[in-house]
């Protein structure tokens, strides 16, 4: 996906969308962290695009990821 | 049997909510999140799309897999809207909670409740794609057209290049304070003119947020599909006068829900 339709997807699927009455919804307070950790993580990629670090930038979340697996 | 122990003591069960259509009875199979079975759960002649999971969230500090989680919703966003054309979305990580066994009927039940206002709508919203503007201003080539432009800041300009280093100083202060308020005043001119140029092929605009200092304008347009055309030809002009326009779309319409 495009970088630029992977910032607006994050944009309407974080921030928008039909609302529902919260007290027949789950809790997502933790959404916003989520929003937030991966906003930043989206502007990490983006600065490394610009400086061509693109692949080191996919090796640290991958290894990120084993690590979390444990 | 561990397993079997541990599922017998889950009293809740939830929905994942991808969105809301005009629709019947469909199974679109494991195209969910982590390829979890995608069905619509209908309520007279609209239906949510949904997959079941439990009543918690999806919370992860992994970035590729909330990417991994975002893009499966989309997906099934887009899928519904092959079948449905208008859909209303919900946004990522809505799950109906329920005591075990009844999710279906707390679904059916908000359907009932919400009915008329979805019903409303959908029709409202028939025929018609969002899509996310951006438009980019470079300041400081705004700023060096302004100064030549501008007699009174054409003047101060010359005058600050020939004095001595310490009287220039405290010029050259006052001289940026008004090159700034300038350039903000004609920022907005230009907001003003590209807002109502989008806004006469538009159903609605939302207005978004700016953290992009070389952003000037961020849009959210409703726009009538058969205005797409009109609003591709009103950005490319715009990205051809000094401005640097990138977009996105068709969405669904997440904005105008």
């Amino acid at each position: 996906m495009k970088k630029a339709t992977l910032v607006d997807l994050l944009n309407v699927v974080l921030n928008k969308g039909l609302i529902i009455n919260a007290d027949i919804i789950v809790c997502v307070a933790d959404i916003p962290l989520l929003a937030v950790s991966l906003r930043a993580a989206i502007a990490g990629i983006e600065t490394m695009l610009e400086y061509g670090m693109m692949q080191d930038w996919d090796e640290a979340v991958r290894a990120l990821g084993k690590s979390h697996k444990k | 049997m561990e397993k079997m122990k541990l599922q017998t003591k889950i009293k809740e069960e939830g929905r994942y909510i991808y969105c809301v259509a005009l629709g019947k009875e469909e199974d679109f199979g494991s195209i969910g999140i982590n390829k979890e079975k995608v069905y619509t759960i209908c309520y007279k002649d609209i239906c949510v799309v949904v997959h079941n999971c439990w009543a918690k969230p999806y919370v992860s500090d992994d970035p590729a897999v909330v990417k991994k989680w975002v893009e499966g919703h989309q997906n099934v966003i887009d899928t519904a809207v092959k079948k449905f054309s208008t859909v209303l979305p919900f946004g990522f990580d809505r799950i109906i909670k329920a005591k075990r066994g009844f999710a279906d009927n707390v679904v059916k039940n908000w359907l009932r409740q919400e009915y008329d206002k979805l019903r409303r709508k959908i029709e409202i919203l028939k025929g018609k794609e969002e899509y996310a503007i951006r438009i980019f201003w470079n300041r400081e080539t705004g700023a060096n057209k302004l100064i030549n432009s501008n007699p009174k800041l054409k003047d101060l300009s010359k005058k600050i290049k020939n004095l001595s280093e310490g009287a220039a100083y405290i010029h050259r202060k006052n001289f940026e304070i008004k090159l700034k308020e300038e350039i903000e005043k004609e920022a907005d001119n230009h907001f003003k003119k590209i807002y109502n140029k989008v806004h006469k092929v538009s159903e609605d605009i939302k207005i978004n947020s700016i953290k992009d200092s070389e952003m000037l304008a961020h849009f959210s347009c409703l726009v009538n599909k058969g205005y797409v055309e009109k609003l591709g030809n009103i950005l490319d002009k715009i990205n051809k006068t000094g401005f640097s326009v990138q977009f996105t779309g068709p969405w669904p319409p997440y904005s105008f829900c």
